[in-house]
């Protein structure tokens, strides 16, 4: 099959079963996309609409875009992807990895869901979602989509050569009355066997199976077996194609695996339809034995061409999140950032002006009386319909610093991380300093730490000049920064999108966690320091938007803790000045 | 008559079984305080909720979409009433759990801070107070099992709020594939099942849930009245204390949630196995850790420390 024909098989099926609702194309231009999913609302019948999802879709325009009609008497509800009182159609997504928050907010509840629901602004329903998402996304890119909305989407083609091929000018295909087949045992232990050990939840299991139960009812039959599977296997990608010697019907081809043959549908065509009754065809043609070249066990899913290339190791490149962003009241940052939403106004600034009216309107009668429709006057607003404008956060980013005091020549860190200085001043990173070893410090048993809005703040200068003090509470000076980089990238009202951690220390912590936090001074100092960082240092490994580094301070005895330091850390080791080769 | 959104029977979910348990506590002894279902993407999180209530409650429960407005969970007046120059009353999500006993957070943990700060305020209070929009309603008094799910790939939730939920569990996919398997054969025979006019299957499956609502409903009637002796109330503040943890609100619903699954198992008593049992989902999002933004996880360690503290002094 080429690229056109494996989508408009792909696309037969989901307009057979609901249940497809998520079709991921892989490297699909994005301006190509419309074209298939008008193709896909065609054939989910006439009049069915395709409704485009961008990156600046907002709640509002989502869920409840509330229109006075004339006069002021109604309003008007249409939200893109409220798919309640409309028949099934299309919501085409051009690029998964620029979709808006609140537009991926939405696929995550509705794709593939059994039930919906929406409570906004006056507004109680729920409903059967059946609205069918096709999105494209290119493959470098799929790394930058949450999880969560990736796995809504678990059928996935390739589209990368879908070129000039033209989806309106298809044939119709008669795809009303056809019933889905039942899955045989053997069909479900193919989709298991296919998948094996790349399952991430049921959804690609689930996915594997609708789409060979669809293409098992576009071939006419009665049962999903395991061939079907390894059709839509192929389609997907997750099994290599077989060698194709002879198309026996038009539109028809056969392929024959485990000594079976099996009719593979290329796009349904109109003389296959079911009869007037609704009732499909009971067997597909058999047809010329052929030579089939396909391999039995699984492609590598995650590897190049997979479906799948989230699976791969990451390009260190953080996904993004669902959460709703809470807006940071910055000195200087009002009214920037891209508009996501509205909220009831605490000031009157970043007025949000359609979305106040809108409060307003619904108002007025009660406001003005029965005489308001017939009156020209301008609307009654108060102060508590006044909506301000959610804004997305200007990107932030953080550079995070642990300075051991103890590690000795401190004279020479500049060199070496000069050039990291140079571009958190240049991209005006709020510095977050944890100071360890410092001889001055309140307790010598607690790493210190503050918080600059940016290098030129004349703490952080300050923290490079200390005195090695006797203790370093190492563990505990890497605990205070995990926290603040949980913080400042994690939490749903993170804003930071890119932090910087570099530590400066040779490694040997002799002050347990358990001490600096009961401020108790241990009895006896052994590798438990050490181990406590080491431990810390790997909770921070996993952390998301981080970049570490760990500053090497040279030649010494015990040289293999900085290195194992920055192992757990995932930190690139960088040689330090003091190192001579 | 066919259901508007007919759903899998809870007799028939595949595997997850901690998930299931721990949904049926929450029943059998609302004072627990609600459950929060912890997991990965495609685990039927969602869909045993729902499934659950529906075999329960008769219907589905009030549920709480991440989209929501603050009038609709408040209450508020009616829109299409006011544009007609009318006031009419319409009750919130917060009031209609009430009356139906659970309320379910889908995707807790991608709610609005906002809505969050709402939600606590009533479950903290246990009165709902409407002064909004021109309303002036006096507090109602509202109680209900507060059940949500979450995916922790999205960030976890603030201390304040776990606390709400008497018992957190972890919930991981499905790996073996025997279980995959037979998760594929159910979901599957469902689409096919219910697409049809009158299915065997299906009735067979609401007659098994009708067969298990009234096993767990004789069980709530059971707890009620089962006592705790006293070296198990004990043995929970034992627990809570080996593992630090936040307040007392872990040991309470250590010992009501042991009632419940003493209840479930059918004994006339409760035992050391069944706080075993249940101590794991009442400690873990408890922990000191968990302020500091860090897993929420039961690990090997803190299995072995809690068999440490069951096996005495």
């Amino acid at each position: 099959m080429n690229d056109r024909e494996r989508i408009d098989a792909v696309l037969a099926c989901a307009a057979l079963d609901r249940r497809l609702g998520g079709i991921l194309l892989l490297d699909l231009a994005p301006h190509r996309l419309v074209e298939v999913a008008g193709r896909l609302a065609g054939l989910l019948g006439e009049g069915r609409q395709v409704r485009v999802l961008g990156s600046a879709a907002t709640e509002e325009d989502l869920w409840a875009r509330l229109r006075p009609a004339p006069g002021g008497r109604s309003w008007v509800v249409d939200g893109l992807v409220a798919g309640y009182g409309r028949p099934a159609g299309v919501v085409a997504v051009p690029d998964l990895a620029t979709m808006s928050t609140a537009a991926a907010r939405a696929a995550v509840m509705l794709v593939g869901a059994e039930v919906a629901h929406l409570e906004r602004t006056g507004q109680q329903v729920s409903w059967r979602p059946e609205d069918r998402w096709l999105a494209a996304c290119r493959r470098e890119d799929v790394g930058r989509v949450s999880p969560h909305v990736l796995d809504r989407f678990a059928i996935r083609v390739d589209a990368a050569n879908l070129s000039t091929a033209r989806f309106d000018a298809l044939e119709a295909l008669p795809l009303a009355g056809r019933a889905l087949p039942d899955l045989s045992a053997g069909a479900a232990g193919r989709v298991v066997e296919v998948l094996a050990g790349h399952a991430r939840g049921a959804r690609r299991d689930l996915g594997l199976a609708r789409l060979a139960r669809g293409m098992a009812a576009l071939a006419g039959a009665d049962t999903v077996l395991a061939e079907h599977v390894d059709v839509a296997a192929r389609v997907m990608g997750l099994l290599a194609a077989p060698e194709v010697v002879a198309a026996p019907v038009p539109g028809e081809r056969v392929v024959r695996r485990a000594g079976q043959e099996l009719a593979v549908p290329r796009a349904l065509p109109a003389e296959r339809a079911g009869d007037a009754a609704g009732r499909v065809r009971d067997e597909p043609e058999r047809l010329a034995p052929v030579v089939v070249a396909a391999p039995d066990v699984p492609d590598a899913v995650g590897g190049p061409g997979s479906p799948y290339p989230e699976d791969e190791v990451g390009d260190g490149r953080a996904p993004s999140t669902l959460t709703l962003v809470w807006q940071r009241a910055l000195p200087g940052t009002w009214g920037h950032g891209h508009v996501i939403g509205d909220r009831q106004a605490h000031e009157v600034r970043d007025i949000a002006v359609v979305p106040t009216l809108l409060k307003a309107a619904t108002q007025q009668a009660r406001r003005c009386g029965p005489g308001h429709v017939r009156s020209a006057h301008p609307l009654h607003l108060t102060a508590s319909d006044l909506r301000s404008h959610r804004r997305a956060p200007q990107p932030r980013r953080l550079l995070a610093l642990v300075l051991d005091h103890t590690s000795g020549r401190q004279g020479e860190w500049y060199d070496a991380i000069g050039p990291y200085l140079r571009w958190a001043y240049a991209a005006r990173a709020t510095v977050s300093v944890v100071e360890v070893g410092d001889a001055d410090a309140a307790d010598e048993l607690c790493a210190a730490a503050f918080t600059a809005r940016s290098l030129l703040d004349p703490r952080v200068a300050a923290a490079f000049e200390r005195r090695p003090g006797r203790a370093t509470p190492l563990a505990h000076g890497l605990s205070l920064v995990a926290e603040t980089l949980q913080r400042e990238t994690q939490q749903g009202n993170a804003a930071v999108t890119d932090a910087l951690l570099i530590v400066v220390t040779d490694g040997r912590g002799n002050v347990p966690l358990a001490a600096s936090r009961s401020r108790r001074r241990p009895e006896r100092v052994g590798r438990e320091g050490v181990e406590d960082a080491l431990e810390v240092a790997r909770k921070i490994g996993r952390l998301n938007r981080v970049r570490s580094l760990v500053l090497d301070p040279g030649p010494r005895t015990a040289a293999h803790l900085t290195a194992d330091l920055a192992d757990a850390l995932r930190a690139t080791l960088l040689p330090g000045a003091g190192r001579d080769g | 008559m066919p259901e508007r959104h007919p759903l899998l029977p809870y007799s028939y979910l595949v595997g997850q079984e901690a998930l299931r348990r721990g949904l049926e506590i929450a029943y059998v002894m609302p004072s627990v305080g609600g459950i929060l279902i912890s997991g990965e993407r495609g685990t039927a999180k969602s869909t045993a909720v729902r499934s659950f209530a529906r075999m329960m409650y008769g219907e589905l429960p009030v549920t709480l979409p991440i989209n929501a407005t603050d009038d609709r969970v408040m209450g508020g007046l009616r829109i299409d009433a006011l544009m007609r120059g009318d006031t009419e009353e319409q009750p919130g999500l917060l009031e209609q759990a009430g009356e139906q006993g659970v309320l379910y957070v889908d995707e807790v943990n991608l709610l609005d801070d906002h809505i969050v700060n709402l939600i606590l305020d009533v479950v903290s209070t246990g009165l709902l107070v409407v002064q909004r929009e021109g309303l002036d309603k006096p507090a109602i008094p509202v109680t209900f099992t507060l059940v949500g799910t979450m995916n922790p790939e999205e960030g976890t939730l603030r201390p304040q709020l776990l606390d709400r939920f008497g018992l957190l569990v972890p919930i991981s996919a499905e790996t073996s594939a025997e279980t995959r398997n037979e998760v594929l054969k159910t979901v599957l025979r469902f689409d096919v099942e219910r697409a049809k006019e009158r299915s065997g299957w299906l009735e067979d499956g609401a007659a098994l849930d009708r067969a298990h609502r009234e096993r767990i409903a004789a069980a709530r009637e059971a707890a009620r009245g089962m006592p705790v002796r006293e070296e198990l109330t004990i043995l929970c503040a034992r627990i809570a204390a080996e593992f630090e943890l936040a307040g007392h609100r872990g040991e309470i619903v250590m010992a009501q949630a042991a009632r419940a699954l003493a209840a479930l198992e059918g004994r006339e008593g409760v035992g050391e196995e069944d706080v075993a049992g249940v101590a794991p989902y009442a400690i873990m999002h408890r922990r000191r850790e968990v302020a500091y933004g860090e897993g929420i996880a039961w690990t090997g360690e803190d299995a072995r420390r809690l068999r440490k503290v069951l096996s005495g002094p």
